[in-house]
């Protein structure tokens, strides 16, 4: 169930087209009064001003906090992680509903053994990698996302998130990259190693993991969320060279995102990566916003970012994890306003954390984010 | 077959480069020649190492170069080490334990540290990852290690490095604390008392020759 209706059991979504008629008539509401947060989203992605900048606390597993439940709990009862999410967004005033659980959701199907902290994030036992050795690449075998345990969560959250969210917020479902899942089964040491020694090795896993991938994608579309997000964490200079990624990901990454087209859904993008290749990824993914953490490899600034990328993506971002960690909430409430003032102008700004909110802060400054759009994201921005 | 300084100029480049076999035929063709080991670790395979560093600052190299240059140089090591005889181990100017902290299983960055460190001739203790900090505190004292060195990708961990810190802090004789990881920075670092703050692995050998005067 989601807002869309259903024909012959498929979904009968708006196109691209129709979505950037209807932002121009929330642009028009918004100047009279007050949007809510899917059409200000809306308006934003197809870079037409709201009424103010909409914003995101991206509180993932602190999310958990708000309805007092286990870590462990959050990573494996749909239903407790939606009820967390919704309760994250009422209380302190987010405009996007996310269905990211964690970054190990994709790697423990393929076989991959997790750890589930009572007080962190799940990851992997690396001492138990499902890739133990090069041979192992070829030896992974493709399955239905929407019958194994961790994609069907997320299959079955985005489902809940979608039905609940109704025509309020926009849901946004998440897929992380194959080159990061496959990470998650190998360790990034032997990863970058084995990509330079025995690329058609890595490739072969690739080849399978995109085939679940974009399976994956497709059943998060038929859930009704309204866009999926794609991490492709390695494109940056944190991870390997331009070259090196087109070839391990960016071609793999590209079949995911038009298959979430196809399906009627919108391409988003994470990557918290130091100086992301902004340019390579519009060109692979084609998105229609990128949430970044910071200004790409050819950018000097948040001005220059918003000038060379403004026309062809939203962004969303890029206030930093460390300065949420130290700074105080007026700090960071500060740092919102300077980023609104040079981002937000002309729409196609979504004012949200670089990354998901640390887990275990306390959530001053996830409020903070939250009243700077408020306080300061008014448009006409002064 | 290349002589003397020539080879160890084609070992130096074989770890640039992150040829491991051809670093491992060298380094036997060097020994054979009569190279003494050490000389085959300062003058070949560290300066191999330090290079790769330099181009990773560079942007011409990103992570996956960096890490096959580390495993070349560590094949040779390996290689040289059973000959050094008595001379024992190459010049080691600090001993550094390093590791990561307790809940994090993120190595990448701290395997370069140990990389360059080494190849700036430091002599590493590894402790791998998920690691105690009663271990680090351990370790410390047992090798009479001057420098501890932490690191942490995750804003979860980041308590653990701040107990690990304080604790060595605490040491009757306290050793000198640095850090890295994604969610640090120069202030998050001193903010939880460390003495220095790594943003890049390639960078460790300088910064540690800057705290130590």
């Amino acid at each position: 169930m989601s807002v869309y209706p259903r024909f012959r059991g498929k979904l009968i979504r708006p196109t691209v087209g129709m979505m950037r008629a209807a932002s121009g008539i929330f642009h028009a509401h918004g100047r009279i009064g007050e949007l809510l947060p899917l059409e200000r989203v809306l308006c934003a992605a197809f870079h037409k001003e709201p009424d103010r900048v909409p914003v995101t606390h991206f509180l993932l597993g602190a999310a958990r906090r708000l309805t007092g439940i286990s870590y462990e709990r959050f990573s494996r009862d749909p239903e407790a992680a939606a009820e967390a999410y919704i309760a994250a967004n009422e209380l302190l005033g987010g405009d996007v509903l996310y269905t990211v659980i964690d970054l190990s959701v994709e790697a423990a199907d393929f076989g991959q053994e997790m750890v589930y902290p009572p007080y962190s994030t799940a990851y992997p036992d690396y001492r138990k990698p499902r890739i133990a050795s090069v041979d192992d690449y070829e030896r992974l075998e493709p399955f239905d996302p929407r019958r194994s345990p961790r994609m069907g969560m997320g299959v079955k959250l985005a489902r809940i998130l979608a039905k609940k969210a109704g025509i309020r917020y926009p849901v946004m479902g998440f897929v992380f990259g194959p080159l990061g899942v496959l990470n998650m089964m190998r360790g990034a040491p032997r990863l970058f190693a084995d990509c330079a020694r025995h690329p058609q090795k890595v490739k072969a896993a690739l080849e399978v993991i995109t085939e679940v991938l974009v399976d994956y994608a497709r059943a998060l579309c038929d859930t009704g969320v309204d866009a999926v997000m794609l991490d492709t964490l390695f494109a940056s200079q944190s991870g390997v060279s331009r070259e090196l990624w087109v070839e391990m990901e960016g071609v793999y990454a590209r079949r995911i995102a038009d298959e979430i087209r196809r399906n009627g859904a919108l391409v988003a993008l994470h990557n918290c990566g130091t100086r992301p290749y902004l340019d390579l990824q519009l060109e692979y993914m084609e998105p229609v916003i990128v949430s970044l953490a910071d200004v790409p490899d050819d950018c000097a600034d948040l001005a220059e970012l918003k000038a060379k990328y403004g026309e062809r993506t939203a962004i969303a971002g890029l206030i930093p994890t460390q300065s949420l960690l130290l700074e105080s909430p007026k700090a960071i409430m500060e740092l919102a306003r300077e980023q609104i003032r040079v981002l937000a102008p002309g729409g196609g700004y979504v004012l949200a954390p670089a990354c998901e909110y640390p887990p275990n802060l306390e959530l001053a400054n996830a409020l903070a984010v939250v009243r700077a759009a408020k306080v300061y994201g008014k448009y006409p921005i002064k | 077959m290349a002589k003397g300084n020539e080879l160890l100029e084609v070992i130096a480049a074989a770890v640039r480069e992150g040829m491991e076999e051809e670093v491992l035929s060298r380094c036997e063709e060097a020994l054979a020649a009569g190279i003494p080991a050490r000389e085959i670790i300062q003058e070949g395979l560290c300066p191999g190492m330090k290079e790769a560093g330099e181009l990773y600052e560079r942007h011409e190299y990103f992570l996956p170069e960096l890490l096959v240059a580390a495993e070349a140089m560590h094949a040779g090591i390996r290689m040289a080490l059973p000959h050094l005889g008595e001379s024992g181990a190459p010049g080691s100017s600090e001993t550094v334990v390093l590791g990561v902290v307790e809940g994090d299983v993120h190595e990448i960055g701290k395997n370069l540290v140990a990389a360059m460190l080494e190849a700036d001739g430091h002599r590493v203790i590894d402790l791998g990852y998920d690691v105690p900090p009663q271990r680090f505190l351990e370790q410390v004292r047992e090798n009479g290690a001057r420098v501890l060195a932490l690191s942490t990708m995750m804003t979860t961990t980041l308590p653990n490095m701040r107990r690990t810190v304080e604790l060595a802090r605490a040491m009757a004789d306290p050793p000198l604390i640095i850090v890295g990881g994604a969610p640090l920075s120069q202030a998050v670092a001193a903010d939880m008392g460390a003495d220095g703050y790594g943003e890049n692995a390639a960078g460790a050998p300088a910064l540690l020759r800057s705290l130590l005067g």
